[in-house]
């Protein structure tokens, strides 16, 4: 029988303090090889903290975590070779040209100088900053220091990418390029960390995500999950083909529906508890004489399931 | 509807002082800064009551005289370096932008930072007051003395304060603005110094002496090092009439008020015309790359891909034409110093010795200043973050640093010696044997071999103290003092034992090797303790 495959990243009671503050408490989290994980949560809730402890940067209080199966505090060198860190800062040296930034790193993860050369050049190729080459970093645009730090996490080819915040800053057309960056590295098999505050783009983003709060993790599963498991079965959107207005006079006389009112010529239906059986809607309508191409459950965002599970507090 | 800035110039100041108070107040360093200066008062008070026959009313005047220079040593060093960063400090984290889009004016910005640093400079000298009673008390110093000095240390605070403003509004960085402080700072006080001694015909009295021989002492001999002869002959009594006296201070305030009015003026001025966030035009880039590019670039492509394979932060140390710059516009530095000499000063060990000082102090504040602000910018940047987590282990960040320092003023540390060694060769303080069959004999006559096995050493454990300071604190100031102080330790803990086995100084000399050793392997097991468990301050 196979062995099971070794987590990308496990967790067990991970825990950090900074004196009195508990910024992680008592973390429990296992991600899967090649997901995209999303890792949500307000300013404050412990997602740097559990980053950098990951990027081996940062010791634990107590508990346990391993990256591909090494330990970051004893192993915290196997560790290093198999991550890449991108922080919530840039750290570059301003007066260094963009190659020479990139093969300093190289030269760091003691990549050979034959091969840093053609490294560089695709990494480059891939952030698209090919045209920057020979740029000095502190000429760059927020947006291109940005790339800069993703090419310099994939000099070394890692196999995790722990990203915080990689698309603070960037415009729209950059946003929706880095995203497609990360969608084609996940396909070459990496598993990638992400963490933002921009919600609509992780849900289509990412495989799986978690939320915490205040240092303890709410949820850790797939995205369809948690929708599921937050939808509380009220809420049912109709798309009648004529006048929504009919639909919603007749709906309103059912006296399981609390409201129904249009909403971009749908009709979004309330019910008063959530045991009725929505087929009711489907009957009273054909019986009404009143044509619809369309019934379904009201999908949660992953904005609003953020919104119900935590309470906005920080610490 | 036309926007009108500020008219009411004190209540516009209120809250950039108020901010700027409160800044203060939270800084942890200003109180060490007290704490080290009253310290190093009473340092200097032990040092010269440890053993002395004299009477207090004898002793008095020499304590006067030597707490009064290292008054004027630290107004030198810490005014300018407070100033400097002032308003450098928003320009950097682009706050100062934010300010102009208030009714502030630029005059209101410039004055309100640094009537704070004003403040700061006084609480210094109180803190340092208990100890400059102590020789009043003692007696054998007269009231007018006490005034004169105090007026001398008012006009040196303001130079120092007038070199730091114009620092803070013509540089960005802190680095930069401190070494533009510091230099403009010293600049200002000698030739103010000048100034008040063609007033005076050359007759000097307390007042310029305190200023020649404070400038004398800086470069020369440092306070624990002056003899009780050269003490005796600056203690004199001035011939001048009180009037007099009056009216040449009187007018050297006002002198210098009016010269912090127009630095004031002129820091107002440049902020307002610079305070946009400007990147490099392309002609700026152009000459960077046309001038500052290396003529054998192949070659030294090479050499460099050679050193970065080695270890790449050691390159760190070498890439920019910035660390080339210093490296060799030292060296140019010293060979210039070399060549103006006058060729009577050659035989005259007095300006040899000087001379010789300058060049050390030029070398070692361009290491400290190098070591410290390139590591304190990593840090602040995130760089060192993230060569943390890489594969590359702490001993080496250690050795590649230390590694990189001694290999960008290697050229001017050998320039240096070189040239004392030429020097006492031509003196005839150094002759050279030449033996049949064995190697040759160098014979010194009357060379302090001690204090320049003091130098050896310095520059040698310098990068280790450097980097582990840098490490640790967050201020540029703080860590160069405390790195400074850190060298001495290996020097004092040999005399000591050496004065213990009674010995001389070839005695002293093998002893300061294993304790500057002994410094070094200290230092490097803290950097190493302090960079494994991340112990350092952003």
């Amino acid at each position: 029988m196979d062995a099971p495959p070794i987590p990308a990243v496990a967790t067990i009671g991970l825990t950090r303090s900074y004196g009195a503050l508990t910024a992680l408490n008592s973390l429990d989290l296992t991600i899967n090889q090649g997901d995209l994980f999303g890792f949500i949560g307000s300013n404050g809730a412990g997602k740097t903290t559990t980053l950098r402890i990951l990027a081996t940067f940062l010791a634990p209080s107590s508990g346990t975590a391993k990256v591909l199966g090494f330990d970051v505090v004893k192993e915290a060198d196997a560790v290093r070779h198999v991550i890449g860190y991108m922080p919530d800062f840039f750290g570059v040296y301003k007066d260094m040209e963009v190659t020479e930034y990139l093969d300093f790193f190289g030269a760091c993860y003691k990549i050979p100088t034959a091969q840093r050369e053609k490294t560089v050049g695709d990494v480059l190729e891939l952030v698209g900053l090919s045209e920057k080459k020979g740029a000095i970093i502190g000429a760059l645009s927020r947006g291109m220091q940005q790339r800069l730090g993703l090419a310099r996490v994939l000099i070394h080819d890692p196999k995790l990418l722990l990203l915080d915040e990689p698309a603070s800053g960037l415009d729209p057309r950059a946003r929706i390029e880095m995203m497609a960056i990360l969608q084609e590295l996940q396909r070459l098999g990496k598993t990638i960390i992400i963490s933002s505050h921009i919600l609509s783009e992780l849900q289509t983003l990412c495989n799986r995500v978690a939320i915490i709060e205040k240092g303890r993790l709410i949820y850790s599963g797939p995205v369809q999950g948690v929708r599921e498991q937050m939808s509380t079965g009220l809420i049912y959107w109709v798309l009648p083909r004529g006048n929504p207005a009919d639909a919603i006079a007749l709906l309103k006389t059912l006296p399981t529906v609390a409201d129904a009112v249009a909403v971009d010529g749908q009709v979004k239906v309330t019910f008063a508890n959530p045991d009725v059986d929505p087929a009711i809607l489907a009957t009273t309508l054909v019986q009404g004489g009143i044509p619809f191409t369309g019934l379904w459950e009201d999908e949660l965002g992953l904005e609003e399931v953020f919104l119900r599970v935590t309470r906005g507090e920080t610490q | 509807m036309t926007f009108r800035r500020q008219s009411n110039f004190p209540s516009g100041l209120w809250p950039v002082l108020q901010r700027e108070l409160r800044v203060t107040a939270r800084r942890p360093f200003n109180y060490w800064l007290r704490v080290l200066s009253a310290l190093s008062g009473t340092l200097v008070i032990w040092a010269n009551l440890a053993g002395s026959n004299m009477r207090a009313s004898e002793i008095g005047p020499v304590l006067f005289i030597f707490l009064h220079f290292l008054l004027l040593g630290m107004l030198l060093l810490i005014v300018p370096a407070l100033a400097a960063d002032v308003i450098a400090r928003e320009k950097r984290e682009g706050t100062l932008g934010l300010l102009f889009l208030t009714p502030l004016t630029a005059m209101q910005i410039v004055v309100g930072k640094e009537l704070v640093q004003i403040l700061r400079a006084f609480t210094l000298w109180l803190a340092v007051l208990p100890v400059l009673s102590i020789p009043i008390l003692a007696g054998g110093v007269g009231i007018g003395e006490v005034l004169r000095a105090l007026a001398t240390e008012l006009c040196v605070a303001l130079l120092c304060l007038c070199g730091g403003v114009l620092a803070s509004s013509l540089a960005k960085t802190r680095g930069v603005a401190f070494l533009y402080g510091i230099v403009l700072a010293a600049g200002f006080v000698f030739l103010f110094g000048r100034a008040v001694l063609c007033l005076l015909q050359g007759q000097l009295t307390v007042v310029p002496r305190v200023y020649s021989s404070g400038l004398r002492w800086l470069l020369n001999d440092g306070v624990l090092f002056l003899d009780q002869q050269t003490l005796g002959n600056l203690v004199g009594r001035p011939r001048y009439p009180t009037q007099f006296w009056v009216s040449t201070l009187g007018a050297s305030l006002l002198a210098v008020l009016l010269l912090v009015f127009a630095c004031l003026r002129f820091a107002a001025k440049r902020i307002e015309r610079s305070w946009h966030d400007k990147i490099p035009s392309t002609t700026q880039t152009n000459l960077v790359r046309r001038y500052c590019t290396p003529l054998f670039q192949h070659r030294f492509s090479r050499k460099m891909r050679r050193q970065l394979d080695r270890n790449p932060v050691a390159w760190l140390q070498q890439y920019s034409w910035k660390a080339r710059l210093v490296k060799w516009g030292l060296c140019l530095a010293f060979l210039g110093t070399a060549v103006l000499l006058p060729t009577s000063s050659y035989m005259d060990s007095d300006a040899r010795d000087l001379t010789r000082s300058f060049m050390f102090y030029a070398l070692a504040a361009a290491m400290t200043y190098s070591g410290i602000n390139s590591f304190l910018e990593e840090k602040r940047s995130g760089a060192l973050e993230l060569i943390l987590i890489t594969p590359i282990p702490v001993n080496q960040i250690i050795v590649g640093r230390v590694w990189g320092l001694w290999k960008q003023f290697l050229p001017a540390a050998l320039m240096l010696a070189g040239w004392d060694a030429g020097c006492l060769w031509i003196s005839g303080d150094l002759r050279i044997h030449f033996r049949p069959g064995g190697l040759p004999l160098l014979r010194f006559e009357d060379v302090d071999l001690a204090m320049r096995a003091v130098t050896a050493n310095g520059f040698f454990a310098l990068p280790f103290c450097a980097t582990y300071f840098a490490l640790r604190l967050k201020n540029l100031i703080a860590a160069s003092v405390l790195a400074w102080v850190a060298l001495l330790i290996a020097p004092c803990f040999a005399a000591a034992l050496n004065a213990s086995m009674s010995g001389d100084d070839t005695s002293f000399i093998l002893l300061l090797v294993p304790c500057n050793l002994a410094l070094a392997l200290l230092v490097s097991f803290l950097l190493r303790h302090s960079l494994s468990r991340r112990l350092y301050s952003f």
